[in-house]
């Protein structure tokens, strides 16, 4: 077995990581903006020629961004280098929390454990390094135009796929038509507002939108538009193409027992490598079992049964830390708190959440710390204010200081206001308590969560609280309401928010006109947005986030977006709890989750959501 | 006998067509559209994806026109194709089906061999302690769901002793006999246990009408040892209805292993069941859910049908 040593790089905590991190974030996209001055477009850079040179310069000036660096509970695992001896060969099992959809990047829809698999077989075009910043990838760089309609996408050299075929600009091209096509492809490309996409060299492809989007490089590094896959290949056999994925990643399909054990083998012909420049991928196979049972999959972990597991829940990770500190497992926690936070949403086209006063009077008799206990996450989730956790970049001090904070007596005071205006929204008598709809899937710690908001809400004798759970799909349908003009049938609804991509993704759906009839009065005719559950439309926020992908100054857009979480704050149109905590739990000899690297050399950004890079992760002796 | 047989089969065949049609009916009538679930939380819903969608899966036909065209092809044996992993319905379940078919027959086996001495003994020594701790673990058995008794198992077993795996499955074909039964033997054991009281109670029961009858008094007369009497003389007399649960429990297993192919991730009928319902994987419910049902329809008439064979007062009835 050959060995090689890694980096043995200086060891970063991770909150000097997001520190250097947002030096990154800003230096790309400063640069990007520099290319748009260089274009005539913008008086306030120096021109950069790509976004690959562009993350290797660093801002004249410190940011002022401080938050979270001690934030209390913030208990990531650190993205840092290995001092490990790194071993080739062997074989682990991860057991994920449920069977991929489909492995066809283009045409499932995709959570969690099906991207875990997803990023053995295929590369991204782009990655986020450990800063959150976009970084080439399977691309080697990535230059907009001056209005970010047109980017021009240089491709690494030398990449195959695992059939051989190599892989080249006309890939992307044909890679297309089939995207359209796809189910998970189409949404994503109506999303980016991508229109046409052309091989404009060997190695270059050419993407014009139809809409400016500075944040278009998170579109790219995402699986229904930035995973690559071999398209004649899609084309001849689509079916056959979720069974024997074809990609240019570091494992090669091997078995796929749906249901049971997916199994994926080294590609000996991987093109990256560690930046020592030793051959990747470091083990010989992976296989990723479906084990839906949270507790199943952690006696599994523990038994030896798998040598890794994933979850997404906090009890899961609080009951992993008993057996690792209490019994003495011997496994490694690789925990992540991103920017994806728990909580839930008002239906805000319905009375009487249509008021503002009973938005917030209800947030204000939310106690975080006590839902935050139910769901099992003392000392593991951080309370929200915001879609940011508090060591992102984006996060804005001023808006968790504006966000409602417990009050119980204050949020009586305000639904009292509410419940004696004769003029109150939802027609009921003077005096006569609101009646409010509280439901979140069947989950038993979302219960006992929904059971601390109701015994508040009931305790202030203003609310009459009906508790109602179903299944998640039903439960997205009820908030999406297709049958209704997307208004839906929901009122205080449990829900996730966010995630660590770049805030457009998630806010701009999120903020356009949730019905025709708002996209009508604001001269939008046609932009209407289902992912705008909470259906509270502000026409200041819905700009601002527009404006947000008009630019590449990161200081413009961090405002922009922290505007926007202020107005969450003074409007209340949704409700936290606490930061989603997620962790990848393996044995104490399988390590490199936390210090996979981007082709630049810089450390990737980890392990968001339990989805793992497996490429650089080994069995240590 | 013919008569019972057309009777039997007619039943059979009125039963199927209920089941179709009541199981179109409630998958119907869930709320939501497969659409979503095609297209996840996140997904922009361009109206003409979503009409696309929707049009090639028939979604828009009225709905006995769609209950007719699925039961059409349904007859020929095509249930259809999944909206999610677009894998064939029919090779959807035959994949499955020997894992819970396995699950099931080793859960019935295992059952058997614990059931029988308990039951006999119950009743040989009826109402001493034998009978009274027997009757009294039996109940317990009776009353813990079998997902209890799974989660201990893996405590116990898999955590603990570390003798099994905690989860998933080994196929014989790849991993050969004795791995395959590494993995099967606590999800069987977990299933065993409800089965286990059911028969020992019947078997007890049984026995104790048995050992009553003036052909085990005139054996005992004959200074026959109690152990002939019991395995020779009483076991076989009362077996009959053991054999009718033990076909009956059988059929209701093969659908009836849902949650612990779901704890212990077994990829079988039912863990694929749940899978389908969490993604409104509605083509896939359906199929599954009335091949369930039929197995167990066919199942019940082939018992039927042996009981009137075995016992002519049936067939006369």
């Amino acid at each position: 077995m050959e060995e090689q040593t890694l980096i043995k790089g200086t060891k970063m905590g991770v909150t000097a990581m997001r520190r250097k991190s947002l030096y990154r974030a800003v230096a790309f996209l400063a640069a990007a903006g520099l290319i748009a001055g260089a274009c005539g477009g913008s008086d306030d850079s120096a021109p950069a020629d790509t976004a690959e040179e562009s993350s290797e310069e660093a801002p004249a000036e410190e940011p002022a961004v401080e938050a979270g660096d001690e934030a209390e509970g913030d208990v990531d695992t650190a993205i840092e280098e290995v001092e490990d001896t790194v071993s080739y060969g062997g074989s682990i099992s991860v057991g994920l929390e449920a069977e991929a959809t489909g492995l066809r990047p283009w045409e499932d829809t995709c959570s969690s454990p099906c991207y875990n698999m997803m990023a053995a077989v295929y590369d991204k075009l782009m990655e986020q390094d450990a800063n959150g910043a976009y970084t080439p990838y399977l691309a080697e760089s990535i230059t907009p135009n001056e209005d970010f309609t047109v980017w021009t996408m240089t491709l690494r050299s030398g990449v195959t796929f695992h059939n051989g075929v190599d892989l080249t600009g006309q890939t992307i091209a044909d890679m297309f038509p089939i995207q359209q096509a796809g189910a998970a492809g189409s949404s994503a490309i109506s999303a980016a507002n991508l229109s046409s996409v052309e091989a404009t060299g060997d190695l270059e492809v050419t993407y014009t939108l139809s809409q400016g989007n500075s944040a278009f490089p998170a579109s790219l590094s995402r699986a229904p538009i930035g995973m690559v896959f071999d398209p004649a290949a899609a084309a001849a056999d689509s079916e056959g193409y979720s069974m024997a994925p074809i990609g240019t990643g570091p494992f090669v399909i091997d078995s796929r027992d749906l249901d049971n054990e997916t199994t994926f083998v080294r590609n000996d012909n991987y093109w990256a490598t560690d930046p020592d420049g030793n051959a990747l991928p470091y083990l010989d196979s992976i296989s990723f079992r479906p084990i839906p049972d949270e507790g199943t999959r952690l006696d599994a972990l523990l038994s030896g049964t798998v040598n890794a597991m994933q979850t997404l829940r906090q009890g899961t990770i609080r009951d992993a830390r008993a057996a690792r500190d209490d019994d003495g497992a011997d496994i490694t926690l690789y925990e992540f708190q991103g920017n994806n936070v728990g909580g839930g949403m008002f239906n805000t086209a319905v009375p009487p959440f249509d008021d503002v006063r009973v938005r917030r009077a209800l947030v204000l008799m939310n106690s975080q710390e006590q839902v935050i206990e139910a769901l099992g996450g003392t000392g593991i989730s951080l309370p929200g204010t915001q879609w940011f956790s508090p060591d992102s970049v984006w996060w804005s001090q001023a808006a968790a200081d504006a966000w409602p904070k417990f009050d119980f007596e204050a949020g009586v005071e305000t639904l009292t206001e509410y419940v004696n205006d004769p003029e109150r929204s939802d027609g009921k008598a003077v005096g006569e308590p609101i009646d409010a709809e509280l439901s979140c899937p069947p989950d038993p710690t979302l219960i006992a969560a929904m059971q601390v908001l109701e015994q508040a809400y009931t305790a202030s004798g203003l609310v009459n609280v009906t508790m109602t759970n179903y299944d998640q799909q039903t439960h997205i349908n009820n908030a999406l309401g297709m049958d209704n003009g997307f208004i839906g049938s929901h009122q205080v609804h449990c829900w996730r928010w966010s995630d660590d991509s770049d805030p457009s993704v998630a806010i701009n759906p999120a903020l356009a006109p949730p019905t025709a009839e708002v996209a009508e009065a604001i001269g939008l005719p046609g932009v209407v947005s289902p992912l705008n559950f909470s259906n509270w439309f502000s026409p200041t926020a819905f700009q601002a986030a527009v404006a947000a992908t008009k630019t590449d100054d990161f200081e413009t857009r961090k405002g922009l977006y922290e505007s926007i979480m202020l107005e969450f704050a003074d409007q209340v149109p949704v409700y936290y709890s606490g930061h989603t905590a997620t962790a990848i739990g393996t044995e104490s000899n399988i390590v490199g989750l936390n210090s996979w690297h981007v082709p630049s050399g810089e450390l990737g950004i980890g392990f968001p959501n339990a989805e793992g890079r497996w490429a650089e992760v080994f069995i240590a002796s | 006998m013919g008569k019972v047989i057309a009777t039997r089969l007619a039943r059979l065949v009125a039963t199927l067509l209920a089941v179709t049609f009541l199981t179109f009916s409630m998958t119907a009538l869930l709320p939501g559209d497969p659409v979503n679930a095609i297209l996840g939380v996140d997904a922009v819903r361009d109206p003409e994806v979503v009409a696309k969608i929707r049009l090639d899966l028939g979604l828009d036909d009225p709905f006995l026109v769609r209950y007719f065209n699925w039961l059409g092809d349904a007859v020929t044996g095509d249930l259809g194709q999944s909206y999610i992993t677009d894998q064939q319905v029919i090779t959807t379940i035959s994949q499955r089906l020997p894992v819970t078919a396995q699950l099931a027959f080793m859960a019935i086996i295992m059952a058997l061999i614990l059931a029988i001495p308990i039951g006999v003994l119950g009743a040989y020594k009826q109402g001493k302690w034998q009978d009274s701790s027997t009757s009294a673990g039996v109940q317990v058995a009776l009353s813990i769901p079998n997902f209890i008794v799974g989660i201990f198992l893996i405590w116990l077993f898999s955590v603990k002793l570390g003798w099994f795996p905690a989860s998933n499955w080994n196929r014989i074909s790849t991993d050969g006999l004795v791995e395959n039964l590494k993995t099967a033997i606590l999800p069987a054991s977990a299933l065993a246990m409800t089965q286990m009281a059911i028969f020992s109670r019947l078997v007890r029961s049984d026995m104790i009408a048995t050992l009553q009858e003036n052909y085990i008094l005139a054996a005992r007369s004959k200074g026959l040892s109690d152990r002939f009497i019991l395995l020779r003389h009483a076991l076989r007399p009362s077996s009959l209805s053991l054999m009718t649960i033990v076909g009956i429990n059988f059929g209701a297993l093969l659908g009836g292993t849902v949650i612990i192919e779901t704890l212990f991730a077994i990829p079988g009928v039912g863990f694929r069941l749940i899978n389908a319902i969490y993604q409104r994987d509605i083509i896939v419910i359906q199929g599954i859910t009335v091949f369930i049902a039929t197995a167990y329809v066919v199942i019940n008439t082939i018992v039927d049908l042996l009981y009137a064979v075995i016992d002519p007062r049936i067939r006369k009835g």
